[in-house]
């Protein structure tokens, strides 16, 4: 039988084995690890600082409570299959979110919710424009963008991050950044004088 | 052209820090929360049984089904109207003497 002493040393694939044989150990070496980068990824996802430190915090404890759903065999990467748990996760929070929306629950929440008022404050006029950008942009087209974009992956790693053929995410792509120049174009051109979103 | 520099601009997107709590916090919610225990060995072998049985499109082969009789009915009935013809013609036979 393997030890279930865990060290920071091991890797993200080892760690994991030994969070299926119970190791909290284990568990607490992947988060201090790699909070700091998913919780960029989960911003980057839904443009707000708290609901992105919710969703790092469900995609870790998901893993944490199911861990049998990380199968050795798949011969992927630990950072890509939890980009996929990441994604999921917001799937299910957006899909929760626009439940509350449709039965009139939350609609003052989220009407101003796009960004905290903290990160309001910190952020200069450029920034809120490329968040504003961002978060006109369907909930997919953001999620290819930041992917490939920000995280660096390879378009086939998104796509089955995210679930898709490759085809399709290019396709979500190619819809985003036509998306964001439309942006640029009608929002950021001091000539028009006129802003308004593209959508 | 401004959106020539799309890549540019969305480099320039920056993400807050994280709180420094978040890692902490997760590792102890995750240690109050436990793990759901691993399935069986015995659950396990059901499982891949019953996997075995499992009806992937179950409205096709209802549909299927469902053809299929009537098709076999329709055969079955020709096939029982004949064997009654038979059978009449070997009541016939029967009344011309034999039996």
């Amino acid at each position: 039988m393997g030890s279930l002493l865990a060290s920071a040393d091991d890797s993200d694939e080892s760690l994991m084995r030994l969070i299926r044989s119970g190791s909290h150990q284990a568990f607490s070496i992947l988060v201090r690890r790699h909070t700091d980068k998913f919780f960029g990824a989960a911003f980057r996802m839904t443009g707000q600082e708290g609901e992105a430190e919710d969703l790092v915090q469900d995609a870790f404890l998901k893993i944490w409570q199911k861990p049998d759903i990380w199968k050795d065999d798949m011969g992927a990467k630990f950072t890509t299959w939890f980009y996929r748990i990441l994604v999921n996760q917001n799937i299910d929070r957006a899909r929760k979110r626009q439940k509350m929306v449709s039965d009139n629950f939350i609609l003052p929440y989220v009407a101003d919710s796009a960004v905290s008022p903290e990160t309001e404050t910190a952020m200069n006029e450029e920034q809120r424009r490329i968040e504003s950008a961002m978060a006109v942009l369907p909930e997919r087209q953001r999620t290819a963008i930041t992917l490939c974009f920000y995280e660096g992956l390879t378009n086939a790693e998104a796509a089955e991050s995210m679930g898709l053929k490759l085809k399709a995410l290019e396709s979500l792509l190619m819809r985003a950044k036509a998306g964001l120049r439309e942006y640029m174009d009608h929002n950021m051109n001091p000539l028009k004088g006129e802003r308004y979103a593209t959508r | 052209m401004q959106h020539d520099n799309l890549n540019e601009w969305l480099n320039k997107r920056m993400t807050p820090k994280v709180r420094p709590d978040l890692a902490e916090r997760i590792i102890f919610t995750a240690l109050h929360s436990g793990q759901e225990p691993p399935p069986a060995a015995w659950g396990a072998i059901w499982k891949d049984l019953m996997s075995m049985v499992v009806i992937p499109h179950p409205s096709v082969v209802v549909a299927t089904g469902i053809i299929l009789g009537i098709v076999i009915g329709m055969q079955t009935g020709e096939g029982l109207s004949m064997l009654e013809q038979d059978w009449s013609s070997f009541l016939d036979v029967n009344e011309g003497g034999w039996l």
